[in-house]
């Protein structure tokens, strides 16, 4: 039984113009999840060695150099929020009631709560972490939470495929 | 010949069970090797082309580390996904590409390694301006890159019929 009806909203988007020229080229849609690897690679990229820096790797390296990168890690994440939302509208059925693109949703909010944590609480005490100089315990904390919440960003951006896209029956 | 070992790889147990049981963690950890490997080098390449002055570009030689953590974790999860399809990919011209690609690479991040990043004294200073070839290779590591990753995604529809989203 078809279960759109029931959903006029994701039927809407679902017609507008950019789902439909996706869903009307073969190539549209590889070339777009080529371009989300791309912005992931410069997104995570950046973020993960300020991290990486920031639990001691590449310890003589200053984080404010580092930290002047992260234009460029919004600029991947404006690459990735453009292609995500074209795989939305391409089909919104097979993200709307999919868990694993929800949790993928909570793990980058979480992240977004945790980059801000990262530059509100320990930030600003940048210039003191010269090359050489340790980072506070705190700051290694919420970098190594935001290593682990990117992985399980790519983990639940992989395991769409795998799981259960349909809405529930009512 | 060749095809008998190839027929054989991609019929065996191994085979099988990436098919039944691994298929989704293997892609997956592709996917943060990837993240890794290629997300590292780029910051490496950036660097070189005048970007996050302040970094001393030797000081960069650690995150090389981690990127052949990421490299390590592709091999083995790309052999495993050659496996799977191992005649259809040897005679792919796609999958032949991203080798090439991955080894152009991989060349390139070598020798910005020996040309930059181990001239410890001469490129000592965070404003220190790499020189003009090194900006060269550090352009053609990021097009060799892309190009993978492109190459990778065609590859991924052309042997194992993936159509993204309904796997």
């Amino acid at each position: 039984m078809d279960i759109s009806s029931n959903y006029p909203i994701l039927l809407w988007i679902k017609s507008l113009p950019p789902g439909e020229f996706v869903r009307s080229t073969w190539w549209a849609f590889p070339t777009l999840q080529s371009l989300h690897f791309c912005g992931m690679a410069m997104l995570i990229g950046i973020v993960g060695v300020l991290d990486l820096r920031t639990l001691g790797l590449a310890r003589s390296v200053p984080i404010r150099p580092l930290h002047r990168l992260l234009p460029l890690a919004w600029v991947g994440f404006g690459l990735n929020l453009f292609t995500g939302l074209m795989f939305f509208m391409h089909d919104p059925f097979v993200y709307a009631f999919n868990r694993s693109f929800r949790w993928k949703l909570l793990f980058i909010l979480l992240a977004g709560v945790n980059a801000l944590w990262f530059e509100l609480g320990v930030f600003t005490n940048l210039d003191r972490w010269q090359g050489k100089v340790e980072t506070s315990s705190l700051a290694k904390v919420i970098s190594a939470i935001s290593l682990a919440l990117w992985i399980a960003v790519i983990c639940g951006g992989r395991y769409i495929a795998f799981t259960n896209s349909a809405a529930p029956t009512p | 010949m060749i095809d008998d070992t190839l027929s054989a790889l991609q019929n065996s147990a191994f085979s099988t069970w990436i098919q039944e049981t691994a298929y989704p963690i293997v892609i997956t950890a592709h996917s943060i090797g990837l993240a890794l490997l290629v997300g590292l080098l780029v910051v490496i390449d950036l660097r070189v082309l005048g970007f996050a002055k302040g970094a001393a570009m030797p000081g960069l030689r650690k995150l090389m580390t981690v990127v052949w953590i990421g490299f390590s974790c592709n091999a083995i999860s790309g052999v495993m996904l050659f496996a799977i399809d191992a005649k259809k990919d040897y005679y792919s011209w796609l999958f032949r590409s991203k080798l090439l690609l991955i080894a152009l690479g991989l060349i390139m991040g070598a020798r910005i390694t020996s040309t930059v990043l181990n001239k410890t004294d001469e490129y000592a200073s965070g404003d220190a301006d790499a020189p003009r070839q090194a900006k060269v290779l550090a352009v053609v590591s990021l097009l060799a890159w892309v190009s993978a990753i492109f190459v990778g995604r065609w590859l991924a529809y052309n042997t194992y019929g993936d159509v993204g989203v309904d796997g």
